[in-house]
Protein backbone atom coordinates (compact mmCIF):
# COMPACT_ATOMS: atom_id res chain seq x y z
CA UNK A 1 0.00 0.00 0.00
CA UNK A 2 1.43 3.47 -0.85
CA UNK A 3 1.93 6.06 2.11
CA UNK A 4 0.52 9.44 1.65
CA UNK A 5 1.98 11.84 -1.65
CA UNK A 6 4.51 13.86 -0.49
CA UNK A 7 4.94 15.68 -4.21
CA UNK A 8 1.72 15.96 -6.78
CA UNK A 9 2.02 16.98 -10.33
CA UNK A 10 -0.82 18.15 -12.05
CA UNK A 11 -1.17 18.88 -15.50
CA UNK A 12 2.21 20.34 -16.22
CA UNK A 13 3.48 21.10 -19.52
CA UNK A 14 7.01 21.93 -19.92
CA UNK A 15 8.79 23.60 -23.20
CA UNK A 16 12.33 23.47 -24.97
CA UNK A 17 12.96 25.87 -27.90
CA UNK A 18 9.44 26.05 -28.51
CA UNK A 19 8.69 22.58 -28.74
CA UNK A 20 6.69 20.59 -26.10
CA UNK A 21 8.57 18.09 -24.07
CA UNK A 22 6.15 17.36 -21.06
CA UNK A 23 2.45 17.30 -22.01
CA UNK A 24 -0.17 17.38 -19.02
CA UNK A 25 1.96 14.95 -16.75
CA UNK A 26 0.05 14.09 -13.41
CA UNK A 27 0.48 11.71 -10.88
CA UNK A 28 1.73 11.63 -7.37
CA UNK A 29 5.13 10.86 -5.53
CA UNK A 30 4.05 8.92 -1.89
CA UNK A 31 6.44 9.45 0.90
CA UNK A 32 8.91 6.95 2.07
CA UNK A 33 8.38 4.89 -1.41
CA UNK A 34 10.92 4.05 -4.54
CA UNK A 35 9.01 5.58 -7.35
CA UNK A 36 10.72 5.16 -10.98
CA UNK A 37 9.96 6.56 -13.96
CA UNK A 38 10.62 4.74 -17.18
CA UNK A 39 10.40 6.02 -20.86
CA UNK A 40 12.88 5.35 -24.10
CA UNK A 41 15.30 8.28 -24.41
CA UNK A 42 13.91 11.89 -24.99
CA UNK A 43 10.34 10.98 -23.94
CA UNK A 44 10.95 13.82 -20.91
CA UNK A 45 11.51 11.93 -18.35
CA UNK A 46 15.29 14.53 -17.27
CA UNK A 47 13.32 17.66 -18.19
CA UNK A 48 10.72 16.20 -16.18
CA UNK A 49 13.13 15.40 -12.87
CA UNK A 50 14.17 19.45 -13.51
CA UNK A 51 10.86 20.63 -12.75
CA UNK A 52 10.68 18.04 -9.41
CA UNK A 53 13.73 20.13 -7.84
CA UNK A 54 12.99 23.32 -9.07
CA UNK A 55 15.27 23.85 -11.66
CA UNK A 56 13.37 24.47 -14.23
CA UNK A 57 10.09 27.54 -13.85
CA UNK A 58 6.81 25.66 -14.27
CA UNK A 59 5.11 27.23 -17.26
CA UNK A 60 2.19 25.49 -17.31
CA UNK A 61 0.86 23.32 -15.05
CA UNK A 62 1.33 22.92 -11.06
CA UNK A 63 4.19 21.06 -8.59
CA UNK A 64 3.14 20.84 -5.19
CA UNK A 65 5.49 19.69 -2.38
CA UNK A 66 3.49 18.55 0.67
CA UNK A 67 0.62 20.67 -0.34
CA UNK A 68 2.06 23.86 -1.53
CA UNK A 69 3.06 25.07 -4.91
CA UNK A 70 6.92 24.81 -5.81
CA UNK A 71 6.45 26.92 -8.75
CA UNK A 72 5.34 29.68 -5.83
CA UNK A 73 8.33 28.99 -3.38
CA UNK A 74 10.48 32.28 -3.08
CA UNK A 75 14.20 32.14 -2.47
CA UNK A 76 14.43 31.40 1.29
CA UNK A 77 11.72 28.30 0.91
CA UNK A 78 13.16 27.02 -2.36
CA UNK A 79 16.98 27.15 0.12
CA UNK A 80 14.80 24.83 2.47
CA UNK A 81 13.56 22.76 0.03
CA UNK A 82 16.68 22.15 -1.58
CA UNK A 83 18.54 21.60 1.88
CA UNK A 84 15.69 18.53 2.12
CA UNK A 85 16.87 16.74 -1.10
CA UNK A 86 19.54 15.20 -2.72
CA UNK A 87 20.01 14.86 -6.34
CA UNK A 88 22.24 12.88 -8.94
CA UNK A 89 22.15 14.01 -12.45
CA UNK A 90 23.36 12.12 -15.04
CA UNK A 91 26.60 13.60 -15.30
CA UNK A 92 27.10 12.95 -12.10
CA UNK A 93 28.83 17.20 -11.81
CA UNK A 94 31.59 17.06 -9.16
CA UNK A 95 33.89 20.19 -8.79
CA UNK A 96 37.18 19.12 -10.40
CA UNK A 97 39.09 21.55 -7.72
CA UNK A 98 38.30 19.40 -4.77
CA UNK A 99 38.77 16.53 -3.78
CA UNK A 100 36.36 13.23 -3.76
CA UNK A 101 35.75 13.32 -0.01
CA UNK A 102 35.45 17.59 -0.09
CA UNK A 103 32.92 17.27 -2.68
CA UNK A 104 30.35 15.16 -0.79
CA UNK A 105 31.26 17.97 2.20
CA UNK A 106 30.33 20.83 -0.04
CA UNK A 107 26.21 20.28 1.12
CA UNK A 108 26.95 19.91 4.55
CA UNK A 109 29.32 22.81 4.62
CA UNK A 110 26.71 24.72 2.74
CA UNK A 111 23.63 23.75 4.75
CA UNK A 112 24.96 22.61 8.45
CA UNK A 113 26.50 23.74 11.28
CA UNK A 114 28.47 20.45 11.38
CA UNK A 115 32.09 20.80 12.58
CA UNK A 116 35.04 19.50 10.20
CA UNK A 117 35.47 16.03 11.35
CA UNK A 118 31.82 15.07 11.71
CA UNK A 119 31.64 16.14 7.94
CA UNK A 120 34.45 13.99 6.57
CA UNK A 121 33.53 10.91 8.14
CA UNK A 122 29.98 11.18 7.23
CA UNK A 123 31.49 11.95 3.52
CA UNK A 124 33.52 8.81 4.13
CA UNK A 125 30.38 6.87 5.64
CA UNK A 126 28.80 8.04 1.93
CA UNK A 127 31.84 7.04 0.05
CA UNK A 128 31.90 3.60 1.55
CA UNK A 129 27.87 3.06 0.82
CA UNK A 130 28.87 3.50 -2.91
CA UNK A 131 32.07 1.48 -2.98
CA UNK A 132 34.22 4.40 -3.27
CA UNK A 133 35.56 3.83 0.95
CA UNK A 134 39.47 4.38 -0.56
CA UNK A 135 38.98 7.33 -3.12
CA UNK A 136 38.06 10.34 -0.53
CA UNK A 137 41.66 11.55 -1.24
CA UNK A 138 41.46 11.48 -5.25
CA UNK A 139 40.44 14.58 -7.79
CA UNK A 140 37.24 13.58 -9.73
CA UNK A 141 39.28 13.03 -12.83
CA UNK A 142 41.59 10.31 -11.03
CA UNK A 143 38.31 8.56 -11.29
CA UNK A 144 36.54 6.69 -14.39
CA UNK A 145 33.15 7.59 -15.59
CA UNK A 146 31.11 4.87 -13.33
CA UNK A 147 33.08 6.00 -10.42
CA UNK A 148 32.06 9.45 -10.97
CA UNK A 149 28.78 9.03 -11.48
CA UNK A 150 28.68 6.88 -7.76
CA UNK A 151 30.86 9.60 -6.04
CA UNK A 152 27.80 11.58 -7.37
CA UNK A 153 25.85 9.64 -5.52
CA UNK A 154 27.46 9.83 -2.33
CA UNK A 155 27.43 13.53 -2.09
CA UNK A 156 23.42 12.96 -3.07
CA UNK A 157 23.29 11.48 0.16
CA UNK A 158 25.49 13.56 2.11
CA UNK A 159 22.26 15.14 4.15
CA UNK A 160 20.06 11.69 4.67
CA UNK A 161 18.18 13.85 2.69
CA UNK A 162 14.56 13.48 2.82
CA UNK A 163 13.71 12.79 -1.00
CA UNK A 164 16.42 11.61 -3.52
CA UNK A 165 16.44 12.09 -7.15
CA UNK A 166 18.54 10.41 -9.19
CA UNK A 167 18.74 10.07 -12.67
CA UNK A 168 20.16 7.00 -14.57
CA UNK A 169 21.98 5.83 -11.40
CA UNK A 170 22.84 2.74 -13.49
CA UNK A 171 24.29 3.85 -16.63
CA UNK A 172 27.91 3.42 -17.49
CA UNK A 173 28.30 0.90 -14.79
CA UNK A 174 29.13 -2.87 -15.11
CA UNK A 175 25.90 -5.23 -14.08
CA UNK A 176 27.74 -6.33 -10.10
CA UNK A 177 27.98 -2.49 -9.53
CA UNK A 178 24.27 -1.44 -10.93
CA UNK A 179 22.96 -4.55 -8.38
CA UNK A 180 24.68 -2.85 -5.65
CA UNK A 181 23.43 0.19 -6.31
CA UNK A 182 19.47 -1.14 -6.32
CA UNK A 183 20.56 -2.68 -2.72
CA UNK A 184 21.32 0.50 -1.93
CA UNK A 185 18.58 2.56 -2.99
CA UNK A 186 16.02 -0.17 -1.30
CA UNK A 187 18.40 0.44 1.97
CA UNK A 188 18.04 3.96 2.23
CA UNK A 189 14.31 3.40 1.83
CA UNK A 190 14.03 1.13 4.58
CA UNK A 191 16.77 2.28 7.02
CA UNK A 192 16.22 5.69 6.66
CA UNK A 193 12.67 5.64 5.20
CA UNK A 194 13.74 7.99 2.44
CA UNK A 195 11.58 9.37 -0.40
CA UNK A 196 13.48 7.93 -3.82
CA UNK A 197 12.49 9.15 -7.28
CA UNK A 198 14.57 6.77 -9.71
CA UNK A 199 14.45 7.86 -13.41
CA UNK A 200 15.73 5.11 -15.56
CA UNK A 201 15.49 2.84 -18.70
CA UNK A 202 16.83 0.03 -17.47
CA UNK A 203 13.87 -2.32 -16.78
CA UNK A 204 15.20 -4.95 -14.69
CA UNK A 205 16.42 -2.26 -12.45
CA UNK A 206 12.89 -0.59 -12.16
CA UNK A 207 10.94 -3.65 -11.22
CA UNK A 208 13.87 -4.73 -8.78
CA UNK A 209 13.68 -1.06 -6.60
CA UNK A 210 10.00 0.45 -7.42
CA UNK A 211 7.23 0.39 -5.41
CA UNK A 212 5.16 2.53 -7.85
CA UNK A 213 6.15 2.64 -11.59
CA UNK A 214 5.44 5.76 -13.96
CA UNK A 215 6.03 5.56 -17.85
CA UNK A 216 6.46 8.20 -20.16
CA UNK A 217 6.18 8.01 -23.82
CA UNK A 218 6.26 11.56 -25.93
CA UNK A 219 6.24 14.04 -23.15
CA UNK A 220 2.84 11.99 -21.95
CA UNK A 221 2.22 9.80 -18.94
CA UNK A 222 0.94 6.39 -20.40
CA UNK A 223 0.83 4.59 -17.01
CA UNK A 224 1.30 4.87 -13.43
CA UNK A 225 1.47 2.10 -10.69
CA UNK A 226 2.73 -0.71 -8.90
CA UNK A 227 4.87 -3.05 -10.67
CA UNK A 228 2.63 -5.87 -11.23
CA UNK A 229 0.11 -3.12 -12.28
CA UNK A 230 2.56 -1.99 -15.14
CA UNK A 231 3.42 -5.42 -15.87
CA UNK A 232 -0.15 -5.99 -16.46
CA UNK A 233 -1.09 -3.07 -18.56
CA UNK A 234 -2.43 -3.59 -22.00
CA UNK A 235 -1.37 -0.15 -23.67
CA UNK A 236 0.25 -1.06 -26.12
CA UNK A 237 3.03 1.65 -25.79
CA UNK A 238 3.73 0.30 -22.38
CA UNK A 239 3.92 -3.23 -23.89
CA UNK A 240 6.24 -2.38 -26.87
CA UNK A 241 8.51 -0.63 -23.92
CA UNK A 242 8.47 -3.66 -22.01
CA UNK A 243 8.99 -6.33 -24.47
CA UNK A 244 11.85 -3.92 -25.93
CA UNK A 245 10.59 -3.76 -29.12
CA UNK A 246 11.40 -1.45 -31.30
CA UNK A 247 8.74 1.41 -33.61
CA UNK A 248 8.85 -0.38 -37.58
CA UNK A 249 7.92 3.10 -37.97
CA UNK A 250 9.88 6.07 -36.27
CA UNK A 251 7.81 8.63 -34.46
CA UNK A 252 9.60 11.83 -36.04
CA UNK A 253 9.77 9.80 -39.51
CA UNK A 254 7.76 12.51 -41.29
CA UNK A 255 10.29 15.50 -39.63
CA UNK A 256 12.53 13.61 -41.33
CA UNK A 257 10.84 13.04 -44.60
CA UNK A 258 10.12 16.91 -44.57
CA UNK A 259 14.20 17.37 -43.82
CA UNK A 260 15.67 14.62 -46.56
CA UNK A 261 13.06 15.79 -48.92
CA UNK A 262 12.78 19.56 -48.87
CA UNK A 263 9.47 19.84 -48.70
CA UNK A 264 8.61 22.69 -46.95
CA UNK A 265 11.31 24.74 -48.33
CA UNK B 1 18.11 17.09 22.22
CA UNK B 2 19.12 16.57 25.70
CA UNK B 3 22.07 14.59 27.01
CA UNK B 4 22.17 13.93 30.81
CA UNK B 5 25.39 12.65 32.81
CA UNK B 6 25.25 9.98 35.48
CA UNK B 7 28.85 9.54 37.31
CA UNK B 8 27.89 5.98 38.90
CA UNK B 9 31.64 6.04 38.93
CA UNK B 10 33.71 8.96 37.63
CA UNK B 11 36.05 6.30 35.65
CA UNK B 12 32.74 4.72 34.11
CA UNK B 13 29.96 7.75 33.43
CA UNK B 14 26.87 6.91 31.34
CA UNK B 15 25.37 9.49 29.05
CA UNK B 16 22.12 9.59 28.14
CA UNK B 17 20.60 10.85 25.33
CA UNK B 18 17.22 12.00 24.63
CA UNK B 19 15.57 12.84 21.32
CA UNK B 20 16.73 12.67 17.41
CA UNK B 21 20.54 12.36 17.16
CA UNK B 22 20.75 14.11 13.58
CA UNK B 23 22.49 16.63 11.72
CA UNK B 24 20.88 19.64 13.42
CA UNK B 25 21.31 18.38 16.87
CA UNK B 26 24.75 16.70 16.77
CA UNK B 27 26.72 20.10 16.88
CA UNK B 28 25.01 20.74 20.48
CA UNK B 29 25.90 17.62 21.93
CA UNK B 30 29.17 16.74 19.99
CA UNK B 31 31.73 18.73 22.33
CA UNK B 32 29.65 17.58 25.54
CA UNK B 33 30.40 13.88 24.27
CA UNK B 34 33.87 14.27 22.66
CA UNK B 35 34.67 16.08 26.64
CA UNK B 36 33.56 13.16 28.56
CA UNK B 37 35.34 10.44 25.90
CA UNK B 38 38.51 12.24 26.17
CA UNK B 39 38.19 12.93 30.07
CA UNK B 40 41.59 11.34 32.35
CA UNK B 41 40.87 8.38 33.88
CA UNK B 42 37.77 7.40 31.81
CA UNK B 43 37.53 3.48 31.92
CA UNK B 44 34.48 3.05 30.03
CA UNK B 45 32.09 5.30 28.63
CA UNK B 46 28.23 4.10 28.29
CA UNK B 47 25.69 5.64 26.08
CA UNK B 48 22.56 4.97 26.66
CA UNK B 49 20.50 5.30 23.38
CA UNK B 50 16.89 4.27 25.27
CA UNK B 51 15.56 7.82 24.26
CA UNK B 52 16.82 8.32 20.43
CA UNK B 53 14.02 8.19 18.77
CA UNK B 54 15.81 8.46 15.75
CA UNK B 55 19.20 8.85 14.58
CA UNK B 56 20.64 9.53 10.66
CA UNK B 57 24.67 9.35 9.78
CA UNK B 58 25.38 12.69 11.41
CA UNK B 59 24.81 10.70 14.68
CA UNK B 60 26.95 7.98 13.27
CA UNK B 61 29.44 9.96 12.69
CA UNK B 62 29.82 11.49 15.97
CA UNK B 63 29.53 8.21 17.44
CA UNK B 64 32.84 7.02 15.49
CA UNK B 65 34.40 10.27 17.02
CA UNK B 66 33.87 8.84 20.46
CA UNK B 67 34.78 5.90 19.64
CA UNK B 68 38.18 6.63 18.34
CA UNK B 69 38.85 8.99 21.30
CA UNK B 70 38.30 6.53 24.03
CA UNK B 71 40.01 3.44 21.82
CA UNK B 72 43.29 5.82 21.48
CA UNK B 73 43.43 5.56 25.37
CA UNK B 74 42.65 2.14 25.68
CA UNK B 75 38.70 2.29 27.02
CA UNK B 76 35.50 0.63 26.61
CA UNK B 77 32.43 2.68 24.41
CA UNK B 78 29.06 0.59 25.15
CA UNK B 79 26.15 1.84 23.28
CA UNK B 80 23.02 0.27 25.14
CA UNK B 81 19.27 -0.08 24.12
CA UNK B 82 20.04 0.83 20.91
CA UNK B 83 16.90 0.14 18.87
CA UNK B 84 16.73 -1.79 15.29
CA UNK B 85 16.58 1.48 13.58
CA UNK B 86 19.65 2.63 15.29
CA UNK B 87 21.04 -0.95 14.64
CA UNK B 88 20.53 -0.35 11.02
CA UNK B 89 21.78 2.69 10.24
CA UNK B 90 24.71 1.80 11.95
CA UNK B 91 24.54 -1.32 9.85
CA UNK B 92 23.92 0.95 6.61
CA UNK B 93 27.20 2.77 7.55
CA UNK B 94 29.04 -0.98 7.38
CA UNK B 95 29.95 -0.10 11.09
CA UNK B 96 28.33 -3.46 12.88
CA UNK B 97 31.61 -4.96 13.22
CA UNK B 98 33.04 -1.68 15.40
CA UNK B 99 29.94 -0.83 17.12
CA UNK B 100 28.68 -4.77 17.54
CA UNK B 101 30.77 -5.16 20.05
CA UNK B 102 29.49 -2.10 21.90
CA UNK B 103 26.31 -2.79 22.09
CA UNK B 104 24.76 -3.62 26.06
Amino acid sequence: MLTPSIIEIRGLDSYYRGRRVLDGIRFEIPGNQVTVIMGVSGCGKTTLLRHLVGLKPTERGRVFVDGEDLGGFGEQKLQAYRSRIGVLFQSGALFNSLTVAENIGVPLKVHTRLPEETIRIMALIKLNMVGLAKFGDFMPSQLSGGMRKRAGLARALAMDPEILFVDEPSSGLDPITAAGLDRLIVELRETLGMTIVVVTHELESAFHIADQIVVMDEGRVIAAGAPEEIRAADDPRVRQFLSRETDLRPPDLDDYLSIILARNR
Amino acid sequence: MKLRVHKTTPARPVVELDGILNRDTVPEVRRALLRLAGRKGLKELEIDLTNVRAMDTAGVAVLVEVYRLIEHRDGILRLTHADENIRRIIRLACLDEVFGKTFG
